[in-house]
């Protein structure tokens, strides 16, 4: 079976993108007053910051980690060393957001072929075993959820994939998130159970999700800086994490990885799609 | 509910950015290629395709992708593994546009 995405994007004005970009948030009580992914986002980062102790540094150091990992793989997008102070300078796109807080607009496509485990060794040395998976949707509308900033399908989806794989998530070794936007990346952390509810930040400031840290998060650098075009980001992610486990991510390369958690995230969270993978030894 | 255990043998992408001169079709093919390159299975038949995509058909003016693709990677699989003296799916197209 042959499972691919792609998305051609970058020909079309930005503008014109965000627009079409926006029609996926909810019609009656979103869209129709002319919410956009980024202002949306902007919306939530700014209930984030008041709530949960997130301050504007916490963002950019989430988009400093993942450009530095994006400098080690070469199917990236963006490819440049960005540092705390220039991401906390660079132009204002929905305040607080800067456009470094923001994922690019990408074309790029993804593919995976997937068999039978039973037969899998026929295939490859080193097969990459699919041990849980989830998906779960929340209200549409942001701000009609109970507490906007849980990630309500986050935690389902996450928990549904962790029971399916009998695994908690401190059996995690390296994990892929959704991080659009900065602060997703913060949330879903925390919404999938590797961190409490508002310690995200702690963690990111204490090196927990650098490449060397305890669990690793982006290491392919992320929607930030690997790119989101858009139907490819949700293989890329699995694909970034088969590589981690079969030990060919090279100067990205979290050592020893065997188990594996992905997070891809539709809409605004409405629609969520979790994955574990495991090493077949 | 049963569900078979499943496992990723093959994984192939394009570089991600701005890749001008490179079409949707001809991105989602290449990554494919790559995949079943990877998974040695160029040989093999494959009982089904899925393609993940968000806005093509507003974007690029193309829809029925899964199918488009079905066919490239099957030409391309062709050309890359078993059969000499096909169209690629590159000349095929420049020759459809005639």
């Amino acid at each position: 079976m042959l499972v691919a995405g792609g998305e051609k994007m970058t020909h079309v004005d930005t503008n014109v993108i965000t627009g079409i970009v926006a029609t996926l948030s909810q019609p009656d009580v979103e869209y129709v007053h002319g919410v956009t992914l980024p202002s949306l986002a902007a919306m939530f980062t700014r209930l984030y910051m008041q709530h949960h102790g997130v301050t504007e540094k916490h963002l950019a150091m989430v988009a400093a980690k993942n450009h530095a990992n994006a400098l080690k793989n070469p199917y990236a997008h963006l490819q440049k060393a960005v540092t705390i102070k220039e991401i906390m300078n660079s132009v204002m796109i929905a305040d607080p957001l800067r456009l470094y807080h923001c994922c690019p607009i990408s074309d790029g496509a993804a593919a995976v072929v997937l068999c039978p485990a039973d037969v899998a060794k026929k295939y490859s040395d080193a097969p990459v075993r699919i041990a849980g998976f989830g998906q779960a949707t929340d209200t549409h509308a942001v701000h009609e959820r109970e507490d906007p900033t849980v990630l309500k399908a986050v935690q389902l989806a996450s928990k549904q994939a962790f029971e399916m794989a009998g695994l908690r998530p401190s059996d995690i070794d390296v994990a892929e998130l959704h991080d659009a936007f900065a602060i997703l990346e913060i949330a879903q952390s925390e919404d999938a159970g590797f961190f409490r509810k508002g310690e995200g930040a702690k963690a990111l400031e204490e090196g927990k999700t650098a490449l060397d840290g305890e669990l690793p998060i982006n290491p392919s650098g992320g929607l930030k800086a690997r790119g989101h075009p858009i139907g490819a980001t949700g293989v890329a992610q699995i694909i970034e994490l088969a590589w981690q486990l079969r030990g060919e991510a090279k100067e990205r390369q979290v050592s020893g990885a065997k188990r594996a958690y992905c997070c891809n995230f539709g809409g605004f969270g409405n629609n969520v799609v979790t994955h574990i993978l495991e090493r077949m030894d | 509910m049963q569900l078979r255990d499943v496992a990723i043998i093959g994984c192939g992408m394009t570089k991600f950015g701005r890749l001008e001169g490179k079409g949707l079709m001809d991105l989602l093919a290449e990554a494919s290629l790559r995949a079943i390159n990877d998974a040695g299975a160029g040989d093999r038949d494959f009982d089904a395709v899925y393609v993940a995509n968000f806005a093509a058909g507003e974007l690029t003016r193309q829809s029925a992708i899964a199918s488009a693709l079905g066919f490239e990677a099957a030409r391309g699989v062709d050309r890359q593994f078993t059969i000499e003296g096909r169209f690629t799916f590159f000349e095929r197209r420049c020759i459809q546009s005639l």
